[in-house]
């Protein structure tokens, strides 16, 4: 039994110390890989273009430790390869996050395991980097696979995009580039992976999407049950939250909780009136549970809303407001 | 604000020695127009005071020339330093930002607009001499429109007057000068520039008022609508609670029960008087309550 969460395995001894890659590119193995090798070889070329000095950075779950022998295979040949294994499945978001924070490289990219773009974006990607943009996702556009299956997806972004004010298609096209100082500061975890182009906004980086060609054999559509677009849809709410009301809690619950309550009353008002100078009875009607039943929910809701702005007053000497991008003294 | 700073005591409230450096915190977005004659103005005001001196404008990612302006005006005046936040964050996250970078021992806080007047600074200064740790501009005379802006004004600060029993008539006006360990202490985020003087009182803070003048927009436009009310009263609500229970929460939500579990409680009692019978059916029970 492992107890770390993250092991590593022997890190090349090329990159030890202080030295900083120019390009890392992180690969969370999680849902499912194409041929590994393949993918390496393919990027790996486009990048020899610009640079030799690059590391690939892959983070393996449980579940897909069928890729861990041609990641072996990989790395006898290569120092530029460091392979991260999780001890259980954390999910994308997770794997993305490891990955990020163990990034050494000045522009860290992130790359699905499975072909999604053609490796010739990543020149596109690389030029907007050096060009001062933060953070850089792609949309893969023009489709080439079914279009069975996208209308879910974009309603999802559209609502995505309503909600965080910038407007983004292809939340789980995996390739995107990072400046190293956003990635640092960006913090992806739960599902909010497919939202990172509204953190990274949130924060105040500059963002910025392109259209990407996407892989020929990119072709195998995204399976998704029912409990996939159950959690997509909390992931949105999530967003809805973090984006608004984070730092002021009771602004949401406060209004939630305070109608609920106000309706609840005015029910169990009218009720007792009734009883009390029109005479009539209360055990058989059911408009009573639900007056009882929302004064409660409604009082229930704003408490929430207040312990969580105990939590927020009293976390406020941790937490930062701001980002700030430049001093002149 | 930390609740653990309501326990740290401000030593030096009875000293009355002068100050060695002042730092002027000015949060700008998009006022670009007034930002030189408020250099000139600042000048004018602070340079015979004979006390070093920085003025630390925060951009809070304007969107028009207001750094590049401020980046020449540096030239003519070294005293003022430029912070630059990475986009708009909000008037409170500014003025935060400015606090946590201000090095003086006696910090004032101020709008850019030019509606607050800067020859106010010295005096606002003496008052803080006299012992207290913020001193609160007051616009007795506001030069703005009155459904608008003054109205909801006057209802919010008599609200936060009652509410949380701070004697200040104008909350909201932005001229205030702090001393540097309260300015230290405290921690503002979300909308909290409205109650800096609340979450200042909850600490322990000596607050003192003075009349400033004020004066009517000249150039840009205003940022502030009366949208707000909503949020100030929730927010009100939050800071009142935290003030009185938040390091009591149990207090706090078994006062909030009370209503609620009393009457169910005190509903408890026997039905009936004839205790053995209780169980029996009766036909006195199932009586219609109307007969």
């Amino acid at each position: 039994m492992e107890t770390k969460a993250v092991q590593a395995l022997p890190i090349p001894t090329e990159y030890e110390g202080d030295r900083v890659p120019h390009i890392s590119v992180v690969v969370p193995v999680v849902e499912r890989f194409d041929d590994l090798e393949r993918l390496y070889k393919d990027f790996s070329a486009e990048i020899s273009k610009v640079t030799d000095d690059f590391e690939f950075v892959f983070i393996v779950e449980p579940s897909q430790f069928g890729a861990l022998a041609s990641l072996r295979r990989l790395m006898t040949g290569e120092p530029r390869v460091r392979l991260f294994r999780f001890n259980s499945s954390f999910g994308e978001a997770a794997a993305l996050a490891a990955g990020l924070s163990r990034a050494r490289g000045e522009f860290i990219f992130t790359l699905a395991s499975y072909y999604q773009v053609r490796p010739e974006t990543f020149r596109q990607v690389y030029e907007l980097l050096n060009q001062n943009k933060d953070v850089v996702v792609t949309r893969r556009y023009p489709r080439i696979d079914s279009n069975f299956g996208r209308f879910p997806s974009f309603v999802f972004h559209w609502i995505a995009s309503r909600l965080s004010g910038i407007a983004f298609h292809d939340g789980s096209c995996g390739f995107r580039g990072i400046r190293r100082e956003a990635a640092r500061e960006l913090t992806v975890y739960g599902d909010l992976h497919p939202f990172l182009p509204a953190l990274a906004n949130r924060q105040g980086y500059r963002v910025v999407e392109i259209n990407a060609l996407q892989h020929p054999l990119n072709t195998r559509a995204g399976v998704r049950g029912p409990g996939a677009y159950a959690s997509r849809l909390l992931a949105l709410f999530t967003l809805f939250f973090l984006m608004k009301f984070i730092k002021k809690p009771l602004r949401f619950f406060g209004a939630v909780g305070a109608a609920t309550a106000f309706a609840g009353f005015s029910i169990c008002l009218y009720l007792t009136v009734l009883r009390l100078f029109y005479g009539s009875a209360l055990a058989d009607r059911p408009l009573l549970m639900l007056g009882v039943l929302l004064l409660l929910g409604g009082v229930q809701t704003v408490g929430i809303g207040l312990i969580g702005e105990i939590l927020v007053f009293s976390h406020a000497r941790e937490s930062k407001d701001y980002q700030i991008e430049s001093i002149m003294e | 604000m930390n609740l653990d700073a309501r326990t740290v005591s401000l030593e030096h409230r009875l000293q009355t020695a002068s100050f060695r450096k002042l730092s002027v915190v000015i949060p700008v977005y998009n006022e670009a127009e007034n930002l030189e004659p408020l250099c000139a103005e600042l000048e004018q005001a602070v340079g015979p005071l004979n006390i070093e001196s920085e003025w630390i404008f925060v951009d809070d990612g304007s969107s028009d020339d207001s750094v590049a302006r401020l980046r020449r005006l540096k030239h003519r005046f070294p005293a003022i330093r430029i912070v630059k936040l990475r986009r708009n964050f909000g008037q409170t996250a500014a003025m935060q930002a400015g606090f946590e970078k201000s090095a003086g021992d006696v910090v004032v806080s101020m709008d850019a607009d030019l509606q607050n007047d800067p020859r106010d600074i010295p005096c606002l200064l003496k008052k803080l001499e006299e012992g207290y740790d913020l001193v609160c501009g007051w616009r007795r005379d506001r030069k703005d429109p009155w459904i608008s802006r003054n109205l909801p004004s006057k209802m919010a600060n008599w609200l936060i007057r009652r509410v949380i029993g701070t004697r200040i008539h104008d909350n909201g006006c932005s001229l205030k000068a702090y001393r540097g360990e309260l300015v230290r202490m405290l921690r503002l985020y979300s909308d909290m520039h409205r109650f800096i003087a609340a979450v200042s009182a909850m600490s322990g803070a000596r607050i003192g008022e003075l009349i400033v003048t004020h004066r009517a927009r000249k150039h840009g436009a205003s940022k502030y609508g009366i949208s707000r009310t909503f949020k100030v009263l929730s927010d009100l609500f939050a800071l009142k609670l935290i003030a009185r229970f938040g390091s009591k929460p149990l207090l706090g939500f078994f006062t909030l029960a009370l209503p609620f579990g009393l009457p169910g409680f005190l509903l408890l009692r026997p039905h009936r008087r004839d205790g053995h019978k209780r169980h029996a059916p009766s036909a006195q029970r199932r009586r219609p309550i109307d007969t």
